[in-house]
């Protein structure tokens, strides 16, 4: 607010109020700019499926291309149904390489890794050609996933603005093996199942079905203790996790019926909780770490630069290989 | 420290043996206010004997003993004075008043030689402005400013448009090592950096030194900026003032006592665009039931004090203080609201001067110096029932406090060497940020200050200024500096030489080397001269800026018309120059990292390099002055941490940048001014297109894109590959003088930005409705120039008795 206020301030002074102070650059003099493919794709041995989203870039400036949508999230400004089916992607170890088949329902690219296997140390490269556009990418995977040593796992009730929730509190420490370098990604989720409740309008009731799903953990970090760490000066040292925090799952209200909450039979039930530890290529954290450090809107801060290895295009190919602790739920 | 003495008594020894040598020594002052007057050149004409005054206006000459000596003492603006000793047979002390000049008759004086010839000396890479040309320099809103005047100097730049700021040789602002009587000012800036915090009717001299630099000043990278306040006259009361549109000002000077042995001045400056705007604002908001009031002004005040102690000593107490406050208050039925930033420098320093005999003079400093910056808010929610409500309140604080001690010593042991060495020892105590939020929404109250960092900056030189044979001036020295950490000390050797060849008659070839240690950092991430920009020091894991330059050139005075040529060419590299990572600012309340008050985790290092050329043509004096400065330069960066390892070119890289200046004294009454700028756009980093990234980030099982998150995103090209446009302006300005039986008054028009150009401050993206043919309407973005200043004209009325 103040850092407006300081702007203003210089507004008024400069006399702003006086409008031709503001002038439209002609579009002659912008810098001239042609539409780039994306390519996002992050592999590790452990998945079940490759898939890579294949999209492009669009010119800022002149007119905003049609045959998207926009949407808002979060105050970011996503556009939907801007994959491109007809592109042709390759992915290849160096010796064999296969052909990855658009799914019209996730809007991406996808290929088993039971006819792709992807193996630890290996070098993958991705190619996207589309009209006579032609991006590409490697990655190395890790040679190794990182165990997870030991977790602490608490409840705690804390106050979110005025509300009391019961919340969990986790967090869990690896070695760090010496003499390499290593990126690390942390995730954690609980695995639930759930009611989803369906309306019936014509016969005005209520129907109840079960699914799983998995519930994700957000994490508090500070400085260096984010859940992108790397071991940049930390070599060979005991690596500790941020806070990872989750609300306990509570039956959900999912709209009203003559006046009454329509509220799930069945509460969730929490079949306990996956710690993930990715040991990732450098891509996955340079690329990660600069999307999280983007905040291109403060007039005030130099505009940050996302991360790329793709040639002739934008966007990440990235590995890791990721090692998994499973702690079943008592209840259970 | 053993080579040092060793050099002191070789030297002191090798005066033994000539037997003959005899010492004139003495102070130049001017005669009326006796203020002392440093730079005086005092030479033997027809000989290549010759010195030039200290900062306290000391001079010493060691020459043969003789049947007579001529001394010639000149100086600009000063009436060239003659000495004959005859016969020249003893040690003998002179003291020498020199008349100004009036500007009014210069035109006639412009003719005479004037010995001040930048071909002579040793140094290069130094500009020196007289303050009365400073004065008759178009100025922003008739505000004359110091610092700007010096970015119409080859070799320095501007930043943005309007910002005091000096960008020498590829180096930040934050690289000008700023001394004012001997205290470091740490922001040199009031009003966001539109004006600099100097007064010039408190300055005697001003001088900047930007390569070359000699091993008594250290502890910046890129430049020197001594300026040394005036002394108080001794004769009579004087006074000096302006009434301006932004601000006035009032400065007194006179004799303390009725011995004249000690004088004083008070120079002091407040803005009052607050006090003018507020009934305006009033009027504005009659109806309204919430009342904002915003304003801003800021105020200096320079004092000084000096005694004479007799022949030997003399002391002076001087002091600096500033302060700048913006605040925006709201008050109404349901809100209480008061928010407000200040911030501020103060100075003092105690300097005691002593004379050890003829050749060897003594200065001893006792200096403090303090800036703060503060932003407090606070707000309450009022409701109907007149009950309070919500309330929030945020104080931030930043600040620096120094104490300093030095000891500086000029010794003269004969014709060919002119000595400095000293020593000084600085205290510093940081305190980067303090925060305190409280709010009735929040169950605890965030209170988080970095703890006070002290550390402690010293140094120890000698220097010589050698003349081996006629042709040659050299000065060689060595600093030795230090900077102690509560876990770390940082010993750095620091050499430097200059030297200056003469090979025709008013010709020279000059080279000089320095190597230079910064302890200290400005992180920044505006651009502009904010108090917000934090001063840090160096510590265990951010290790000093280092530089290294080599600069080389020739000079040549000529002698009509009389104009002074310098063509230098530099090449600098700095290592661990700091800049904010990228998307960090000062205070990250808003971020993913707001918890991240240890700024050591907002910063990264890497390294700069410029080269150069300068080319300057000067004449500082004749019915028509001014100079024309043009500079070509490269600045690149490479940070491993910044735009992905890639070299890149900073924000005020700047290829051309060409400043004219002219002044020309129309009439004895009449003194018409011009300046005219250039300079090539900065690199800015601007979006190029859009497009989303796709993150390994899942958050929940109702996800769609599986379990990645979209986020869209901007695509610049390369860090800061888009060039604004070219930056030029005009100012013009016209004097009117009049003596009026008790004073002289001085009005002054101006014209800021004379043919308009719209100048870009900033950049910025707007959406814009097209309508087609068929009538349908959609958007496109564009790309909006945002201009600060258009013409303004400005007057002031100014007096002096």
């Amino acid at each position: 607010m103040t850092r407006y206020s300081l702007l203003l301030m210089l507004l008024v002074l400069g006399n702003m109020a006086c409008d031709t102070l503001v002038n439209t650059i002609p579009e002659s003099e912008l810098p001239k700019t042609t539409s780039q493919l994306t390519l996002f794709s992050f592999i590790s041995p452990q998945d079940t499926l490759i898939r890579v989203k294949v999209s492009q870039t669009r010119p800022l400036f002149g007119e905003v291309l049609t045959g998207s949508n926009l949407m808002i999230i979060n105050g970011d400004t996503i556009y939907t149904g801007d994959a491109l089916p007809k592109a042709s992607v390759q992915i290849s170890d160096g010796k064999t390489s296969a052909a990855l088949t658009y799914v019209p329902q996730e809007e991406l690219f996808a290929i088993s890794t039971k006819q792709f296997p992807i193996l630890a140390g290996k070098t993958y490269t991705l190619t996207v050609a589309e009209g006579n556009r032609r991006a590409e990418a490697s990655c190395t995977i890790p040679e190794n996933a990182v165990t997870i040593q030991k977790y602490t796992l608490d409840t705690l009730v804390v106050s979110n603005f005025g509300l009391r929730d019961s919340t969990l509190s986790l967090s869990f420490t690896w070695q760090d093996p010496g003499q390499q370098t290593n990126y690390y990604r942390v995730k954690a989720y609980e695995l639930v199942e759930f009611s989803i409740v369906g309306f019936d309008d014509k016969n005005q009731s209520i129907t109840e079905s079960r699914q799983v799903g998995k519930f994700y953990f957000s994490w508090t970090g500070i400085a260096n203790r984010t859940v992108l760490q790397s071991d940049g000066q930390l070599d060979g040292t005991v690596f500790l996790s941020p806070q990872g925090r989750k609300k306990l799952e509570v039956a959900q209200t999912f709209g009203f019926l003559n006046g009454s909450p329509i509220t799930p039979k069945k509460p969730p039930v929490s079949f306990g909780i996956s710690l993930l530890l990715l040991n990732t290529d450098a891509p996955y954290y340079l690329f990660h770490k600069s999307v999280q450090d983007a905040r291109q809107d403060n007039p005030f801060s130099e505009p940050s630069l996302v991360y790329s290895n793709v040639t002739n295009g934008l966007g990440v190919f990235a590995g890791f290989n990721q090692s998994t602790l499973w702690i079943p739920s008592r209840e259970k | 420290m053993r080579l040092f003495f060793t050099c002191f008594f070789l030297l002191s020894s090798g005066i033994c043996f000539s037997q003959n040598l005899l010492t004139i020594s003495g102070f130049v002052r001017e005669s009326g206010s006796q203020e002392q007057l440093p730079g005086v050149n005092v030479f033997v004409p027809g000989t290549a004997f010759g010195t030039v005054t200290n900062t306290y206006g000391f001079y010493s000459l060691t020459l043969p003993a003789a049947d007579s000596l001529r001394l010639i003492y000149s100086f600009v603006g000063y009436e060239k004075t003659e000495r004959l000793l005859s016969p020249f047979s003893q040690n003998t002390t002179l003291n020498i008043f020199l008349a100004s000049v009036n500007q009014l008759d210069e035109v006639t004086v412009s003719a005479r030689r004037q010995e001040d010839y930048v071909s002579r000396s040793a140094q290069m890479s130094q500009v020196e402005i007289p303050i009365q040309q400073i004065k008759k320099i178009p100025a922003f809103f008739g505000e004359k400013d110091v610092l700007k005047v010096l970015q119409l100097m080859p070799g320095v730049q501007k930043g943005t448009e309007g910002q005091t700021g000096l960008y020498v040789r590829g180096g930040g602002p934050d690289q000008n090592l700023i001394i004012l009587d001997d205290a470091v000012v740490y922001n040199a800036s009031h009003l966001f950096g539109f004006f600099s915090i100097f007064n010039s009717d408190a300055l005697k001299s001003v001088e900047l030194t930007k390569g070359g630099f000699p091993a008594r000043y250290g502890g910046r990278l890129s430049s020197v900026l001594d300026m040394n306040m005036k002394e108080g006259s001794k004769d009579k009361l004087h006074g000096e003032g302006g009434i301006g549109l932004i601000s006035s000002r009032l400065t007194l000077e006179g004799p303390l006592t009725k011995s004249k042995k000690a004088s004083f001045l008070v120079s002091g400056r407040r803005t009052y665009i607050d006090i003018l705007a507020a009934p305006l604002i009033k009027s504005q908001q009659r109806n309204d039931p919430t009342q904002v009031r915003p304003g801003y002004y800021f105020y200096d005040l320079n004092a000084k004090v000096n005694v004479d102690l007799g022949a030997k000593d003399k002391l002076y107490l001087s002091g600096y203080f500033g302060r700048d406050r913006f605040y925006a208050n709201e008050i109404g039925p349901e809100i209480d609201s008061r928010n407000g930033l200040d911030w501020g420098n103060a100075t003092a320093t105690l300097r005691w001067n002593h004379l050890f005999g003829q050749k060897l003079f003594a200065n001893t400093s006792l200096i403090a110096s303090n800036f703060n910056f503060g932003v407090n808010s606070y707000t309450k929610d009022i409701y109907e029932d007149g009950s309070s409500g919500d309330e929030f309140s945020l104080d931030y604080t930043s600040k620096i406090r120094d104490f300093g001690i030095k000891t500086d010593f000029d010794f003269y042991p004969n014709t060919q060497h002119a000595i400095k060495f000293g020593v000084q020892a600085t205290f510093h105590r940081f305190v980067p940020s303090a925060l305190a939020i409280q709010g009735s929404f929040f169950d605890q109250s965030i209170e988080r200050s970095v703890r006070p960092v002290n550390s402690v900056e010293s140094g120890i030189y000698v220097e010589d200024t050698w003349q081996p044979f006629n042709a040659l001036k050299m000065n060689v020295g060595f600093r030795l500096s230090s900077f102690t950490t509560e876990s770390k000390n940082y010993i750095r050797p620091e050499p430097r030489f200059s030297a200056a060849l003469r090979l025709a008659k008013d010709f020279s070839f000059k080279v000089s080397y320095a190597h230079m240690n910064q302890y200290v950092h400005l992180l920044s991430n505006t651009g502009l001269g904010l108090p917000t920009d934090l001063w840090v020091p160096t510590t265990d894991r951010v290790a000093p800026q280092q530089s290294k330059q080599i600069a080389a050139g020739f000079a040549k005075d000529l002698e009509n018309p009389a104009l002074t040529l310098t063509l230098e060419g530099y090449y600098k590299d700095m290592n661990n120059i700091l800049n904010y990572k990228e998307g960090s600012s000062f205070l990250s309340l808003d971020g993913e990292n707001a918890n991240e008050l240890n700024w050591e985790n907002n910063v990264t290092s890497g390294r700069g390099w410029s080269y150069g050329t300068e080319f300057l043509i000067q004449k500082k004096y004749g019915r028509l002055s001014g100079w024309i400065g043009y500079t070509l330069s490269w600045t690149q960066w490479k940070f491993p941490e910044l735009n992905f390892g890639q070299t890149f070119f900073p924000r005020y890289d700047r290829r051309h940048d060409l400043s004219v200046v002219g002044i020309f004294e129309l009439t004895k009454r009449i003194t018409l001014s011009a300046t005219w700028v250039y300079g090539t756009g900065n690199a800015l980093t601007i979006p190029l297109s859009t497009y989303n990234v796709y993150r390994d980030n899942a958050t929940s099982p109702y996800n769609q894109f599986l379990d990645w998150t979209g986020r869209g995103v901007n695509e610049y090209g390369a860090k800061n590959s888009f060039r604004a446009e070219p930056f030029h302006r005009m100012d013009i300005a016209v004097q009117f003088r009049k003596k009026l039986k008790h004073h002289e008054r001085t009005w002054e028009f101006g014209v800021y930005n004379a043919y308009n150009r719209r100048n870009p401050f900033f950049y910025d993206i707007a959406s814009e409705p097209v309508t087609n043919a068929a009538g349908t309407t959609t958007y496109r973005n564009v790309l909006k120039r945002y201009s600060l200043f258009p013409f303004l004209p400005s007057f002031s009325y100014n007096f002096k008795f």
